[in-house]
């Protein structure tokens, strides 16, 4: 069983400290304390500046003897964070987790790590090989990613992608060629008709 | 205690098939068990604390204030005993003598052997009643100063009237809204004891986020709620939640000041009993 009390208690005190913190956890749906999401701001002088990234959290039934499951739904381009999946690697959320920690000490220890890249134990190897071979186009490509996907004009991507299928054009392809031109409908659909 | 080896190995008998019976939720027939073996052998405080078990149950309570009574006699240090008790007792509405016996089942629970701790079912039962007595007496206290809030007033309004009419210049006025505004104050200070606010974080376990039931010290000097730091160490490793410094559990020390201090905090702030 969670530990419901204690997560009660988390999240109240996260929603205290959000001036501060600008880190919130807010239960995916009501009443379901087991599934939740976090929403971190990007770093300051970082590519993810700027960008409002939404992490996904499962509680296992240990928790907090067990680490939360975390996992990016926002878009992100970084090493240690699976351009794919959204997957983290991150040591106290496997191996290193500790009961005292919380979810929003957990959610700060992954703003920490879009400020700090680990390229050599990295999550998503093409972008650990950019980073390292070619820093310029990594903080160009995760500024890109962080512009397209990660800001608040990027946010309703699922209702655009709805839009554009009820216009008759493929889900994937709707996707993607909003993800190629940034999140602008228009031109999305422009790329649409052209190709 | 029984009078022969034969005998009490027949009451063991009698009394795990109880318990059996008791775990598989047939609670007549494990009482049925638990009676055999204590016409058998009238001096054991379990037997009486399992019958108890039995009738709380099934909602039988002056069963169970019965057998907890006989518990205690024969062994005045019997947790489950105690605790049942208290139950019984706040069932029919003896709050003070409840609570009581709550206590006294909370103070020989904690450090008890991991098996047969209860530390946690105590403290919420003991919470309950505990919040609901301050409820209510808070409650009587609001009401009272309420009452006196307002004769001050009175008598302050009455005074500056009678000086208006003595002819006395604005001055008078002034203090007399000054003086309004202080016994605001006053009155809000005092009410201040009875909202409920945040439980200070020391008095809390960085795990359960919660006030300490039965806090323990580490050998790194932090201090953890007894049961949850055990779980820690079984499950995740034996090592420091805050500091990962290597700990096994005989390393754990109870935290008698801590325990005080929760004790004095809740002395003065019954609403932080709220666990719900």
């Amino acid at each position: 069983m969670v530990d419901f009390a204690r997560v009660q208690k988390e999240l109240q005190e996260c929603s205290r400290d959000i001036e501060r913190s600008g880190i919130k956890v807010v239960p995916k749906s009501d009443g379901n304390l087991a599934h939740l999401v976090g929403t971190i701001p990007g770093p300051i002088g970082t590519p993810y500046e700027g960008g409002t990234f939404q992490i996904d959290i499962a509680l296992p039934d240990a928790y907090p003897f067990e680490p939360p499951k975390m996992q990016f739904t926002t878009k992100v381009w970084h090493p240690n964070i699976s351009s794919q999946s959204g997957a983290i690697c991150l040591d106290i959320l496997k191996d290193q987790w500790s009961p005292a920690l919380t979810l929003k000490t957990a959610l700060l220890s992954v703003q920490a790590l879009l400020s700090a890249p680990q390229p050599d134990d990295p999550q998503d190897a093409v972008v650990a090989q950019q980073y390292l071979r070619d820093y310029q186009t990594f903080v160009g490509t995760a500024r890109y990613w962080t512009e397209s996907f990660a800001k608040t004009s990027s946010l309703g991507i699922d209702e655009k992608v709805k839009r554009l299928v009820e216009m008759g054009f493929p889900e994937s392809r709707a996707r993607s060629a909003l993800e190629t031109v940034g999140g602008d409908e228009n031109l999305a659909l422009e790329n649409l008709c052209s190709g | 205690m029984c009078p022969t080896v034969a005998l009490s190995a027949t009451v063991e008998k009698l009394r795990q098939e109880g318990n059996t019976y008791f775990n598989k939720g047939k609670f007549g027939a494990a009482i049925d068990k638990y009676t055999e073996a204590i016409t058998l052998c009238p001096k054991v405080s379990v037997l009486y604390t399992n019958r108890a078990l039995c009738h709380l149950k099934r909602n039988e309570w002056a069963r169970v204030e019965e057998d907890s009574r006989n518990a205690i006699q024969l062994d005045s240090n019997c947790v489950k005993g105690h605790y049942t008790m208290g139950l019984a007792l706040l069932q029919k509405q003896e709050y003070p003598e409840g609570v009581k016996e709550l206590e006294r089942a909370l103070d020989l629970g904690r450090g008890a052997d991991p098996n047969g701790y209860m530390v946690e079912e105590i403290w919420q039962e003991l919470a309950k009643a505990k919040y609901m007595e301050w409820e209510q007496a808070s409650s009587e206290r609001a009401w009272e100063l309420q009452k006196l809030k307002h004769a001050c007033e009175s008598a302050l309004i009455e005074k500056h009237d009678a000086f208006q009419m003595e002819g006395f210049l604005d001055e008078a006025g002034t203090t007399h809204m000054q003086q309004l505004q202080a016994l605001e104050r006053v009155f809000e200070k005092a009410a201040e004891a009875d909202t409920a606010s945040e439980v200070p974080d020391y008095l809390c376990c960085r795990i359960t986020l919660d006030i300490f039931r039965d806090p323990v010290i580490t050998p790194s000097g932090v201090t953890y709620e007894r049961s949850v730091i055990l779980n820690h160490l079984e499950k995740v490793g034996e090592f420091d939640p805050i500091t990962r410094e290597p700990v096994e559990p005989s390393q754990l020390i109870p935290n008698f000041a801590i325990k005080e201090a929760v004790q004095a905090y809740l002395q003065e702030n019954g609403w932080a009993y709220r666990t719900w």
